[in-house]
């Protein structure tokens, strides 16, 4: 197959491998494949037909340059003045023929300008077409696509919805059996009350029965005094606690009228998001519906393109026609245009009619259950909840010692009554107090009533509630800074998340954030300690924190180091290094973070 | 006395380095002869702030010469060092890119050092006052800019490199612009010609350059005593220093000339001293020093690979001490090559051998060695030598005085793009060059070529002295031609055989018939019988007993001394661009090339196909092959592009990564000898005239292969780097065989013969 011209080329070596390429491709029929379907006899045609016009204008340009009046020959110019003028005269009697050839090849170019127009114009006409019924297939697409999101969005405020409805039977099944607990303990109290009524006239008949013996018998009267006034305590004792039930009692009627305003607002509510569902499911079928239409004015146009092609077909067989034909064909396509300018409206304000539902569905407010924190109804399980605070957190000097450390951070930015401290689950206050001590203006929201309620007595400044809420409800860049110790772990991820958003919102610029939670880094925690608390939902790594952080907007955050661990390993090679790394280190990170100055 | 200028950035005490030592010296010597200027700016030295003056504006006499200086422009240096590092930091496989980005890299040239006030000069006032200007080196401002602005023919002597710059649009733009290139080396022109095309061939000339030779030698070192080889250069990486030691070392090892040691001299940071395995680091010395190492030294070795004029080469062979040098520094390697003066050496085996063979001798070719060096070095290293070769191509060697006789030649059709045409056109620039008055006269005249020919029916043949026929088909000149009694020559360029036009043009083809049945009754009646190549002498000498000559076309490259249409040079430069240039016509088999790049399509479905050359749109033939096209859904990678203007044809070469012909009859084909000297790989059918043209160079076929075979042998060869390299190599040999001096020589040869 090669010739063997060079030496430095191996000739044999060079054509096997060519013949196993050669046979590898005529193996893998790459040729036919290549070569795929026969032409579309009317693409070839038409590519064919545009090729030769080309092709022919050549042609025409170089007779062209051919047909021009002649020069003066060689023979002829010996003659000098004679022999131009019968040049001129040769070209004069010439002039005639020149014009009509320049006019026969100006007529040809004008008809192949034309035919070329016409071929060039059908094509990109039925690719424009093509491309229309893609496009049209690809945004019936779209639609679908949105009406499928419009329905999982409306599947989601139907969920919320179940969602709030459980919650509300809840607190109030909450509510009526705290009622019923705290009815219970009323009317014991009251019995106890009777009980110690009775036990009271008594001991006073006892008591002037003994008086009186007493007189008769001569003791001092001191002595009388001092039974009088034990007598007294326990009068006013007995007076205290009645007012103690009264006041109980105002407080459970109170509670119950909250809970039916809630259970009211709820009902309310509920209304409100069917009747909004139930609008969404009447617009979706309406949108369905429209999207069926559309459909079908679509496969109507894929019918007319199918049928212009074979029109145009026709046509490009017969191409030197008749004007008229191309009169027809021109109309054909002007009534498609129309056609297609039809269905671009109808699809045009069928997006606009997906993308109002959309905004309509998400312009529903949250449903939210607020109860007033002086009516909030008093959960039994606050009480567990503060037991196990006590039991598992250490004691009240440990946790100070420990806090201490936070205060140097705290005290590096600006907190002022205007905008203050906010500790999110105070729990039993150290925080709050070491901040006190130092003149630090704070407050804090605690969703455990009762630890809130202890709070209040030690005189720190804590309300009741949900720390979400109290947050939405706090005017932009009021607060200097914002702490929360073991309140990270206990939140669903999307409540942290809405939570960090609000808290950029909520501090003032370079305003401070403090996070402290469990370290999973520190493998008996992730294994073991996190779990001794059961409201506590899973580890969060110090990394997922930071880089929440940073995707919320906060600036400068870290990992604060301020508690170094003890050693537990103490052998000082790489095997104790390691192992005190996952055991014996902290049990708790801090992070803190810093609001953006802009 | 004739007035010479030289152009170049800095001149000054202050201005040290390769190019300004040339300048310097080149105006003293020749300011001995003749009026030199040397026109500059006021700029110090390419060390300091460029755009600084530190000399006054004006005239001062400094060693013999005129200096004038022109104000220095103030340029934005940021942005001169963004463009430049960008460029630096590109790397060797995208510098092509380059090409393509004209517009992105002005600011290079724009930020450089420039001066308008000289650029004004220049343009107004220069050609009044000298006769001659030069221009160094390629790279800065004053220079490029310079030579686009002025108007009379411009000498450039560019000390290019092999870098980067050196492939930017805008410094190739001067490069046909000038009218003349003056190169140090035959590496340097070697390398011109790669980057340029072969469009600057006819105007480049190899002068050398002088190197100076102290007659005083010193002493050598105590530590250096005989047998020694010497390395003098930098240690730095570029220099390939480490690469010698290795080498050294090993080949020690291997206990060949344990004696011998390895001398390295001049600056450095690092030192190599290694006394006991027998290397030598003097570090920096001195001049007589120098001199005397080299005198005592077996050989001098230059391991670098990227030199592009090496003095201490040159200086080495002063002293008759031959040079071992690496064989891909192509300066280098080519000096070595053509004097014969030294060992040329690539991988390290092959330098542990040239190690052996300094230690030993064996055949006593070492002293030879030095000898050949000796004379080359005195012919393109001897500043005596360099400034007349200087001098003949600044102001040639005058025009031939007129002969008073006239010789013309007689074609059947001159046309534009067709080969004889221009072959004829070329015969008749020689002939008016050596004096001769010279015309073409043809039967069919084209439009774009009406001016070079006369009508055959206007002209009377009686006034020529001696006629040059061509003789390719059958024409009505012939006979006119044949009753003349000057001397005639008949050069037959073969007349394609009619059966490939019978299915296609019946009319043609029996044109042709009647041709090949002519030429046995003409042959007798001319008195000198040339043909273009063997194949072609072989079918006249059936015909006749008179003595056929085989003169190979001269193929005219001056029309590739432009840029390349920069469309074609964007669409084309990147990707697989498989060229045919040829008459669109049956005997060129062009339905099999369209099989064979069909069948390549599988392999690569963005390769493309041009073919180059004219086609009539009515023809069936051609009409054939564009329904073949379509059908096979090849329109988008197949082009037939006509008849096209020179740029374009410059950019077609330049783009292409194969070159292909099946023809199945050709004479010469003029094309191949074109693409072996754009060092683009070639496959083509071996039948007629074409495995003569191509010798050893080139693949070629037998008509066996089949579509399918030949597809694979594209992708074999676009895949395979080392092959495509050795086919390369083999066509830069054969092309020598095609050089423009030679063909020239060749035609004298036979104007000569003519005229007697």
């Amino acid at each position: 197959m090669i010739l063997n011209n060079n030496p430095a080329i191996d000739v044999d070596e060079l054509m096997k491998r060519v013949r196993a390429e050669a046979s590898r491709l005529r193996s893998g029929g790459a040729l036919e494949f290549r070569r795929g379907e026969p032409r579309n006899m009317n693409d070839m045609q038409l590519a064919k037909a545009i090729d030769r016009h080309h092709a022919v204008s050549t042609l025409l340009a170089e007779a062209e340059t051919w047909n021009r009046p002649v020069q003066v020959p060689q023979r002829l110019r010996r003659f000098g003045p004679l022999g131009r003028f019968v040049t001129r005269v040769v070209n004069y009697l010439f002039k005639n023929q020149r014009q009509a050839i320049a006019a026969i090849i100006h007529s040809n170019r004008e008809a192949i300008w034309m035919q070329l127009n016409i071929g060039e114009a059908v094509s990109r006409n039925i690719e424009d077409l093509r491309s229309l019924e893609r496009y049209r297939v690809e945004s019936l697409r779209d639609v679908r696509m949105s009406l499928d999101v419009l329905r999982s969005d409306v599947a989601g405020i139907a969920n919320a919805h179940h969602h709030t409805r459980e919650i509300a039977e809840r607190a109030l099944a909450n509510g009526v059996g705290a009622l019923d607990a705290v009815r219970s303990e009323i009317e014991g109290l009251a019995t106890a009350h009777h009980a110690t009524r009775e036990l009271v006239e008594e001991a006073l008949a006892a008591g002037e029965r003994a008086r009186y013996a007493l007189e008769q018998s001569g003791v001092s009267r001191e002595w009388i005094e001092s039974l009088e006034s034990t007598v007294r305590d326990i009068s006013g004792r007995l007076e205290k606690a009645s007012h103690e039930a009264t006041f109980a009692h105002a407080r459970i009627d109170s509670a119950q009228s909250d809970l039916r305003d809630v259970s009211a607002r709820t009902d309310l509510e509920a209304k409100f998001c069917h009747q909004r569902i139930d609008s969404a499911e009447s617009t979706i079928l309406s949108l369905a519906g429209q999207a069926k239409g559309f459909i079908e004015r679509v496969e109507h146009q894929g019918r007319l393109i199918a049928e212009r092609d074979r029109t145009l077909h026709a046509i490009s067989e017969r191409a030197n026609d008749s004007p008229t034909r191309l009169e027809a064909r021109q109309s054909l396509v002007d009534g498609l245009r129309e056609v297609d300018r039809h269905i671009s409206e109808g699809y045009e304000s069928t997006l606009r009619a997906v993308a109002n539902l959309r905004s309509e569905i998400h312009a529903v407010p949250a449903v939210r259950l607020s109860v007033p924190e002086e009516h909030r109804p008093v959960e039994r399980n606050d009480a567990v909840h503060a037991f196990l605070a006590d039991r598992f957190r250490g004691t009240r000097a440990e946790i100070d010692a420990w806090l201490s450390a936070y205060l140097s951070v705290v005290q590096s930015c600006t907190i002022t009554s205007e905008a203050p401290l906010l500790d999110a689950g105070p729990g039993r206050g150290e925080w709050l107090e070491i901040l006190r001590k130092n003149d630090i203006p704070a407050l804090g929201i605690e969703t455990n009533g009762i630890l809130a309620e202890e709070c209040r007595t030690l005189g720190l400044n804590v309300r009741s509630g949900d720390l979400l809420e109290d947050l939405q409800d706090r005017p932009s860049r009021s607060l200097g800074a914002l702490t929360a110790f073991h309140v990270v772990e206990h939140l669903p991820f999307e409540y942290l998340v809405e939570m960090l958003r609000e808290s950029i919102r909520v501090l003032a610029p370079g305003g401070l954030v403090i996070f402290e939670t469990p370290d999973p880094r520190n493998v008996l925690v992730a294994t073991r300690t996190f779990y001794l608390d059961p409201t506590h939902l899973h580890p969060i790594p110090h990394e997922l924190l930071l880089a929440l952080l940073e995707i919320v907007g906060f600036v400068e955050a870290r990992v604060l180091e301020l508690h170094p661990p003890k050693p537990v390993f103490s052998a000082g090679d790489r095997m104790s290094e390691q192992l005190n790394g996952f055991f014996a280190r902290s049990q708790d990170y801090a992070i803190v973070a810093r609001a953006p100055n802009a | 006395m004739p007035r010479i200028a030289v152009v170049t950035p800095w001149y000054g005490e202050d201005a040290v380095g390769g190019a300004e030592t040339v300048a310097r010296e080149l105006a003293t010597r020749l300011a001995l002869t003749h009026d030199v200027t040397m026109l500059t700016t006021t700029s110090r030295a390419f060390l300091s702030e460029w755009d600084e003056s530190y000399y006054a504006v004006g005239t001062t006499r400094e060693h013999g010469f005129r200096v004038r200086r022109f104000a220095v422009d103030p340029r934005e240096r940021g942005v001169f060092d963004g463009v430049n590092g960008s460029l630096l930091g590109l790397p060797m496989e995208n510098w092509d890119e380059l090409r393509l980005r004209g517009d992105q890299t002005d600011a290079f040239i724009e930020q450089s050092i420039n001066s308008f006030a000289l650029e004004r000069y220049l343009r107004d006032e220069a050609t009044g006052n000298h006769d001659a200007v030069i221009f160094l080196p390629y790279l800065y401002g004053v220079v490029v800019r310079g030579i686009e602005v002025y108007p009379g023919p411009a000498h450039l002597l560019p000390c290019l490199h092999d870098e980067t710059y050196a492939r930017l649009p805008r410094i190739q733009a001067i490069f046909h612009r000038a009218a003349s290139l003056l190169m140090n080396s035959a590496g340097e022109a070697e390398l011109a010609l790669r980057l340029y095309g072969p469009g600057i061939l006819h105007k480049m000339t190899v002068i050398g350059l002088g190197v100076e030779i102290e007659d005083e030698i010193g002493s050598l070192p105590d530590a250096v005593s005989d047998p020694y080889i010497l390395y003098v250069g930098r240690r730095d990486r570029t220099k390939n220093v480490e690469f010698l030691i290795d080498a050294f070392r090993a080949s020690r090892l291997n206990g060949a000339g344990n004696a011998m040691k390895l001398v390295l001299a001049g600056p450095g940071d690092h030192s190599y001293d290694d006394r006991d395995n027998g290397v030598v680091d003097l570090g920096y010395i001195d001049t007589l020093t120098k001199r005397a190492l080299l005198a005592g030294a077996r050989a001098l070795v230059q391991p670098s690979v990227n030199e592009s004029y090496s003095r201490v080469v040159m200086e080495a062979w002063m002293t008759r001490t031959p040079v071992a040098v690496h064989a891909s520094c192509l300066a280098t390697a080519m000096a070595v090559e053509a004097s014969g003066a030294g060992l040329i050496a690539a991988t390290r085996e092959e330098w542990m051998k040239a190690f052996e063979m300094f230690s030993h001798d064996p055949d006593g070719t070492l002293r030879e060695m030095g000898e050949r060096g000796e004379r080359y070095a005195r012919e393109f290293a001897d500043w005596e030598r360099v400034i007349p070769h200087l001098l003949e191509t600044l102001f040639g060697p005058g025009d031939f005085e007129s002969t008073g006789k006239r010789i013309d030649q007689v074609v059947q059709t001159l046309e534009y793009g067709d080969a004889i045409s221009d072959y004829a056109m070329h015969i008749r620039h020689r002939l008016r060059t050596l004096g001769y008055d010279s015309d073409i006269i043809a039967e069919g005249i084209g439009h774009r070529v009406a001016d070079e020919a006369i009508a055959f029916r206007d002209y009377s043949l009686s006034v020529s002295d001696a006629v040059i026929y061509h003789h390719s088909i059958a024409s009505a000149a012939t006979e006119a031609v044949s009753s003349l009694t000057v001397p005639k020559a008949l050069i037959y360029h073969n007349i394609t055989p009619a059966r490939f036009f019978e299915p296609f043009e019946p009319a043609f083809a029996e044109l042709l018939q009647i041709g090949r049945a002519q030429t046995a009754g003409v042959l007798p009646h001319f008195d000198y019988l040339f043909a273009d190549s063997d194949f072609n002498g072989a079918e006249l000498s059936e015909l006749t007993d008179k003595p056929v000559r085989t003169i190979p076309v001269v193929v005219d490259f001056r029309r590739f001394d432009r840029m390349p249409d920069p469309e074609l040079m964007r669409k084309h430069l990147f990707g697989i661009h498989v060229l045919f240039v040829g008459r669109v016509s049956p005997s060129k088999a062009i339905g099999p090339l369209l099989d064979a790049f069909e069948a390549y399509l599988c392999f690569n479905g963005e390769a493309h196909l041009s073919i180059v050359g004219r086609f009539n749109p009515a023809d069936a033939y051609y009409r054939q092959l564009r329904d073949s096209v379509i059908e096979r859904r090849m329109e988008k990678s197949v082009t037939f592009a006509g008849l096209v203007d020179e740029e374009t044809l410059t950019a077609y070469y330049r783009t292409a990564d194969i070159f292909v012909t099946l023809s199945e009859h050709e004479g010469f084909c003029v094309p191949l000898v074109e693409a072996m000297f754009w060092d683009i790989p070639i496959v083509a059918l071996g039948t007629t005239a074409i495995p003569e043209t191509l010798g050893p160079a080139g693949i070629l076929l037998e008509s066996s292969a089949t579509p399918l075979e030949i597809g694979a042998l594209f992708h074999t060869i676009c895949s395979d780097l080392n092959l495509r390299l050795t086919m390369i190599d083999a066509q830069r040999r054969r092309r020598t065989f095609y050089l423009p001096e030679t063909g020239e020589r060749r035609l004298d040869g036979l104007i000569s013969e003519l005229s007697k």
